[in-house]
């Protein structure tokens, strides 16, 4: 009996503190909420979040789409300014005369992209201007603004035909023009084709054959680049937000009012935590609609929005809400005042945009590509990319892990250098 | 030319509107030089809209403003009204990051004039103040620090926009005494306020604007003498079954019964006390105390816009 | 009373004012952080990175796995008869000067080809591009040393789209193939090509591009925000009001805003000058007057341009989010740092509607020197713009009331 008296009382002890225990986490599912909440209605009416977590990314995914779009829809012809010297020809026959100059400019004019677009745009520079005067065809090139241009020297034809000595045509670029080197490329490998042909050689012995990889997948630039976006918006939401909020928090004292209260360091960080993790949400959402709606439905793609889901993109939605949050909290605990936090909070996000690759691949950069694999945003975007546009498992996950791992450590930290109340 | 010299402001007839809603209507008054005149009413009553217009700074729909002897509708009139008028805009604050004195330095170049900023300085009481940042100035110094702004240029006529709104009491009644200060210079002061004794305290004639109209205008005594009507003769006691007694043994004296429970007796005619008082113990009621009350501006602005006005004791702490 | 100011008298107080705003604003700029961050630090740090990472494309290194799966045959060793080797060599393969100047990096790939596609290896490692010499190829390449009829001899390219790079380290390849084609069948160079560059443009690299497109990017950008913020701020705080009851003019006002911007917009000048200098070796070739001109128009249009944005947006933030909707498609748009010509024709077009585009122009063509000619006509545009938007904007500031 007595034993039976005691398990009952243990039982009912453990009925209490359980009860104890439910009722304490429901205060602080509750105060979380209520943060939540605050923190929305704040959102609502914060024009300069809503931009920087809804309009900014998507602004950056038209301009950069439309910038770097491949070369299917709008592919730029290179310009190309070609000075002929006169160019006679060589009569082979009555009916028959080479003219080499017109070969060549010929199979400039005829090149074609793969999605047979003019590979290059010719204007030609003619030889004297309305003076009588020789134009240089550098001079005329810098003129107009060009960036490259070639030079067939007189009488080419037969230059070529019965000079022994190599015939030399003349390139003139602008060196710090990238569109000059790749059309440089281009047209020394129509003059080797060139060359080919006129040595009796009928096509290249060694060659290039190259493979997309994503081929199969139909995967656009524009899909490339989303996942990038998503992550910069989850970025400047996480550390804007939380950089903003908490150095307004202890301007305004109300740290010392929340230390004062019930609500904890634990409730806050949660809170904030879980409201990034909704904006978050928010910005994928409305990143994703726009990208579905400018690149995919237009070609009747409607499925696109619903294939690049997966159920991983929570996992790196939490670790980058983790991450930048944590460095959120740190950079607020770093600076005085609301105003030095904005500034703190530019110079951390706005580098790591560009260095992390969410845009152009910084692979080959030395250093930049050092420094790019120090940036939790680095991993975050492969993640998200490996999930949604490349579906490869193995890299989504090994990113996850790290991106997490980033997560973990920049929360701690954060967490530990908070305080809520003043010294 | 009589106007021009006795009064710093005449206003006929001012009508503002926006689309349909009138937020100023028909307003008419003169304020003599030197005195300080009170707009009293409560927000959105149209106060601000008319002292701003008054300062220039908003347009008319109608009517006819003077300025100091001058049109503010003419331009080069009211370029003129601008040198010699200081105003306190409603919850102004100047620039954040500079110091009370880089903040009045920056005033008066505004204004041209050579005012020595360590008087105005010395006039707000902000000398230990004088180079901390505005920013980090609490409440009440910002406000010091703004009536001084508004002095940069020696004014003729100053218009304070609500200068003690979000005050704490102690605050109010320190700004209350530099408003003071300034009529003794010989300074006509324009002000705005939704404070019962603010209005009583400091002003020489109140006008008490409601939903655009001005109700009335005078001393905080005429308006009393004329609208508070008789003193309030106020009997309390601390149950419902003596009240009911009193109110019967004294319902020849037409009882009213206030929020807090206790009878009111108006003391129209000579004698009303006495009598109340014989009454009650001739029936020996347990009545627990007899009070009698002046009107205030609070019961004036009842009888007339039948709205009960912010009370004066409310505080309002802003940081 | 002062009723008759004299002409002189009215000037002074008129200069007085100005000058009493201008210092204002620098004091408030000079002691706030976002300020002082979008002045300073913010072009620092955009050269840095876009010097960097476009900029530096002849340090580049280009990580490129390969695999040989060219069985080896006697007498493939000797130069003449292995190509498959001979390629290697040629791309770098233990030659590390030769790899660098091709900017290029061998790694052996080790791929078990049983289990694992190319493809899919390349998607689980994460690698951008891979070089595959398929079996037999050296023998088809001998092959069609003796036999013209032989089929071209093909090695394999396989690139992740989503690098950028993987079509630069197509076309290094692409050319050693060539240069290879040429030496292995002896095909006589009968037409070669000289190349030079343009006189006047000699030794430019993306660098120079990029310092005085920046500069105007910075000046552009800090002028408009800082000026939306201060203005809609002061309408917050009642000092547009106060402001408006005072003696001071709406254009004195917005003078010295501009004067102050043209005052930061010489400090960005420096700083951004002197970070390309130190850092990329950036030299300006010469420090003409009339880039001052620039500066000052320049700065004068955004500030206009603010002012017209701040009319229409009234709130703080809402105003900020304007200013920022308009900013950013303009600096990457308006080819001021990324170049226009690698856009495509419409966007090149659309370039044209930003301010910035003639603003950018403009200081390019006059710090490059040799292209000073090209300066005139987009400098002439930046004194109109500066001179329409500052007078539009001054005009539209309302500070009076409805």
């Amino acid at each position: 009996m007595k034993k039976d008296t005691s398990i009952q009382i243990t039982n009912e002890d453990s009925k209490q503190s359980k009860i104890a225990f439910l009722t304490k986490i429901q205060l602080f599912l509750r105060r979380v909420g209520a943060y939540i909440a605050a923190a929305f209605i704040d959102y609502r009416r914060s024009p300069l979040t809503v931009f920087f977590s809804v309009a900014y990314p998507i602004i950056l995914i038209l301009l950069f789409g439309a910038i770097f779009a491949d070369s299917n829809n709008s592919f730029t012809a290179f310009t190309v300014y070609v000075q002929s010297e006169g160019d006679e020809g060589y009569v082979i026959s009555p009916v028959q005369t080479l003219n080499f100059t017109d070969d060549l400019i010929n199979a400039l004019q005829t090149m074609k992209t793969n999605d047979s677009e003019s590979l290059f745009d010719v204007h030609f520079i003619p030889l004297t201007n309305d003076q009588n005067g020789a134009i240089n065809p550098g001079d005329y090139l810098e003129e107009v603004q060009g960036y490259i241009s070639l030079v067939i020297p007189f009488n080419f034809t037969q230059e070529v035909l019965f000079n022994p000595d190599v015939t030399n045509l003349q390139i003139i670029l602008d060196e710090s023009s990238q569109s000059a080197s790749i059309a440089y490329s281009i047209i020394s490998s129509v003059i080797y084709q060139f060359n080919l042909g006129v040595s009796g050689y009928n096509e290249t012995k060694i060659g290039l054959d190259t493979f997309d990889i994503y081929l199969e997948e139909e995967i656009a630039y524009f899909e490339f680049l989303i996942p990038g976006m998503i992550c910069v918006a989850l970025m400047n939401n996480g550390v804007m937000g939380t950089i903003n909020r908490y150095s307004f928090f202890r301007k305004q004292g109300f740290f010392r009012k929340l230390s004062a209260s019930p609500m904890n360091k634990a409730d806050v960080v949660v809170g904030e935590t879980s409201w990034q993790f909704v904006q978050g949400a928010i910005s994928i959402i409305a990143i994703l609609l726009v990208g579905w709606l400018v690149f995919k439905v237009p070609s009747g793609d409607f499925s696109w929005i619903i294939r690049i889901l997966d159920w991983k993109i929570i996992l790196v939605t939490i670790s980058a809400v983790m991450s930048f949050v944590g460095l959120g909290m740190i950079g607020s605990r770093l600076s005085k005042n609301p105003d030095a936090a904005t500034a703190l909070g530019n110079f951390l996000t706005f580098p790591m945009m560009f260095l992390s690759g969410a845009f152009f691949d910084v692979s080959g950069v030395p250093g930049v590509n050092v420094i790019s694999k120090l940036l939790p945003l680095t991993y975050l975007i492969d993640a998200l990319r490996a999930t949604m546009i490349t579906g490869n498992v193995s890299i989504a996950w090994i990113n996850i892990g790290i991106s997490f791992a980033f997560g973990t450590a920049l929360m701690i930290i954060g967490i530990l250098i908070t305080k809520l109340t003043e010294e | 030319m009589s106007d021009v010299e006795d009064y710093a402001i005449v206003v006929e007839d001012l009508v503002k509107k926006y689309g349909d809603l009138i937020a100023v209507n028909n307003l008419s008054l003169k304020i003599k030089r030197g005195e300080i005149f009170a707009f009293l009413g409560p927000n959105g009553a149209g106060k601000t809209t008319a002292i701003e217009i008054l300062e220039g700074i908003r347009k008319k729909t109608s009517g006819k403003v003077i300025v100091l002897g001058k049109d503010i509708d003419k331009r080069k009139e009211l370029d003129q009204i601008k040198k010699i008028i200081g105003t306190l805009p409603q919850e102004f604050n100047t620039h954040l990051n500079l110091t009370v004195k880089e903040n009045l330095r920056f005033w008066s170049r505004m204004y041209g004039k050579n005012i020595p900023i360590e008087d105005l300085i010395a006039l707000v009481k902000l000398e230990d103040k004088a180079n901390v940042q505005y920013k980090n100035l609490s409440g009440g110094l910002k406000r010091r620090l703004g009536i001084a702004i508004s002095l940069v240029n020696d004014p003729e006529l100053v218009f304070l926009d609500e200068p003690t709104t979000g005050l704490d009491p102690r605050a109010r009644r320190e700004t209350w005494e530099i408003i003071k200060g300034l009529k003794e210079q010989g300074k006509t002061i324009f002000l705005t306020t939704h404070y019962m004794e603010e209005a009583h305290v400091l002003a020489d004639n109140v006008g008490i604007i409601y939903k655009g109209e001005i109700m009335d205008i005078g001393t905080p005594t005429e308006l009393i003498d004329k609208h508070g009507g008789a003193n309030k003769i106020i009997v309390r006691c601390n149950d419902q079954e003596t009240r009911d007694q009193i109110y019967n043994i004294l319902f020849e004296m037409g009882p009213l019964e206030n929020d807090d429970g206790d009878i009111v007796i108006s003391a129209k005619k000579k004698g009303s006390i006495s009598k109340v008082v014989d009454l009650l113990e001739e029936n020996d009621v347990p009545y627990s105390d007899i009070v009698t009350q002046r009107p205030t501006l609070e019961d004036i602005f009842l009888t007339l816009t039948g709205e009960i006005l912010i009370t004066s004791t409310e505080t309002e702490e802003k940081t | 009373m002062p009723e008759q100011e004299t002409f002189t008298k009215k000037i002074y107080l008129s200069l007085r004012r100005i000058y009493g705003q201008t210092v204002s604003t620098a004091i408030r700029w000079v002691r706030s952080g976002p300020a002082l961050f979008f002045t300073f630090i913010y072009p620092i740090i955009m050269i840095l990175l876009f010097g960097y990472i476009f900029g530096a494309t002849d340090d580049s290194l280009y990580t490129l796995n390969y695999l040989n799966e060219d069985v080896y045959q006697v007498g493939d060793n000797t130069y003449a008869f292995n190509p498959a080797n001979q390629i290697l060599q040629n791309l770098g393969l233990n030659n590390d000067t030769l790899a660098e100047s091709l900017n290029l990096k061998l790694v052996q790939a080790s791929i078990e080809t049983s289990s694992i596609t190319y493809n899919d290896w390349m998607k689980n490692n994460d690698i951008p591009y891979l070089l595959v010499i398929p079996s037999g190829w050296s023998a088809a390449v001998n092959e069609s040393k003796v036999n013209a009829t032989a089929p071209q001899a093909l090695i394999e390219y396989y690139y992740d789209p989503s690098y950028t790079s993987s079509s630069i380290v197509q076309s290094i390849i692409d050319n050693v193939l060539q240069e290879m084609n040429i030496a292995e069948f002896s095909i006589p160079t009968v037409v070669d090509v000289v190349a030079s560059t343009t006189p006047n443009r000699e030794g430019l690299t993306y660098i120079d591009f990029i310092v005085p497109g920046m500069i105007m990017v910075t000046i552009s950008t800090s002028s408009m925000m800082g000026m939306v913020s201060m203005v809609t701020e002061d309408r917050q705080s009642g000092k547009i009001d106060k402001y408006s009851a005072s003696p001071l003019k709406k254009w004195e006002w917005a003078l010295s805003h501009g004067l102050w911007h043209t005052c930061t917009s010489f400090a960005i000048s420096i700083l951004s000058v002197l970070t390309g200098w130190i850092v990329f070796g950036f030299q300006l070739s010469t420090i003409h007057p009339l880039m001052i001109g620039v500066l000052i128009f320049g700065s004068m249009t955004f500030t206009g341009l603010a002012l017209v944005i701040s009319r229409f947006v009234k709130k703080t933030e809402a105003a900020m989010a304007a200013t920022m909707s308009f900013v950013f498609p303009q600096m990457f748009l308006s080819g001021a740092i990324l170049p226009a010509e690698i856009m495509p024709d419409f966007m090149q077009t659309i370039a044209k509607i930003f301010p910035l585009y003639y603003v950018s122009e403009a200081m390019r063509n006059m710090m490059l020197e040799s292209t000073f000619h090209l300066a005139w006509v987009p400098l002439g545009i930046t004194i109109g713009m500066g001179v329409v938007f500052f007078t539009v904007g001054s005009i539209i500031t309302d500070w009076r009331k409805e």
